[in-house]
């Protein structure tokens, strides 16, 4: 499955930066491939072509802050809030791969 | 300016592994005491103020034992990132509900220009503590070099 995703927390500085780091680990882990935007406070960063985005199966916004939806027209998108990621970042990918009925490649 | 290099960022002034606190109220006091006495502040009671109004946005333990509250503040001077490790387990708000026994403080300027570089170092330290892997060897760091190269290398 192709992931892309954006993170984004209120003050920018700490969860935005985690958060990216357990979606990429947990979607590597279970053989997808994935590249998450960060939204923080230095600006956006590892921004999104418009090419990775019509190419992704599904999008994982991850924001406790509004972010720009624009670009995801049409896309698949799975909106929840940072917490979930840094509690359960496997259970969220498995959750994604379930709700959009695509198997785990991986394990 | 001090130049943004990990050296700059990593500062053994403002870190303790060897704290004595049982509340969150006391290790942030501490660690804020740190930043003081060493010039990243000029003001310590705002500053708190303005750690806990960022803890109400959201909590700060990450889990793992591992909470990183961070004020964004008037009173910071300098990006800094003070560094506690408790001998007592510290109750504090956590994904995981467990207490913490590591705690990164991060003192951010609100006049986000010329303090962008060390954001970005901050940024990289918040990508390292994501990874399971490395979080253990910054935790299981038994010195500041330990810590330094867990944390930056």
């Amino acid at each position: 499955m192709k992931i892309v995703g954006i993170t984004a927390c209120v003050a920018g500085i700490a969860h935005t930066y985690i958060a990216k780091e357990k979606i990429e680990k947990a979607a590597i882990k279970l053989g997808d491939t994935v590249k998450i935007e960060t939204q923080g406070s230095i600006g956006p960063e590892n921004v999104l072509t418009d090419e990775e985005i019509r190419d992704a199966d599904v999008v994982i916004l991850a924001t406790d802050i509004e972010v720009d939806k624009s670009r995801f027209k049409g896309k698949k998108v799975v909106a929840i809030p940072i917490s979930m990621v840094m509690k359960s970042p496997l259970g969220v990918i498995k959750k994604i791969h379930e709700k959009i009925n695509v198997p785990i490649s991986a394990m | 300016m001090i130049e943004p290099t990990v050296e700059s960022l990593f500062d053994p002034k403002i870190i303790d592994l060897n704290i004595n606190a049982k509340t969150k109220d006391e290790v942030i006091t501490h660690l804020t005491d740190l930043l003081y006495e060493s010039g990243y502040l000029k003001d310590k009671d705002s500053y708190i103020k303005d750690i806990y109004f960022r803890e109400s946005l959201g909590i700060t333990g990450m889990g793992d034992n591992v909470a990183i509250p961070h004020g964004k503040s008037d009173s910071v001077l300098n990006t800094g990132l003070a560094i506690g490790k408790t001998n007592h387990m510290i109750p504090w708000e956590s994904y995981d509900n467990q207490p913490v026994n590591i705690i990164f403080l991060f003192a951010v300027p609100n006049n986000d220009e010329g303090s962008k570089a060390h954001l970005h170092l901050l940024a990289d330290v918040a990508t390292r503590l994501g990874n399971d892997d490395i979080l253990k060897s910054i935790k299981s760091a038994q010195d500041f070099d330990q810590l330094k190269n867990a944390l930056f290398k």
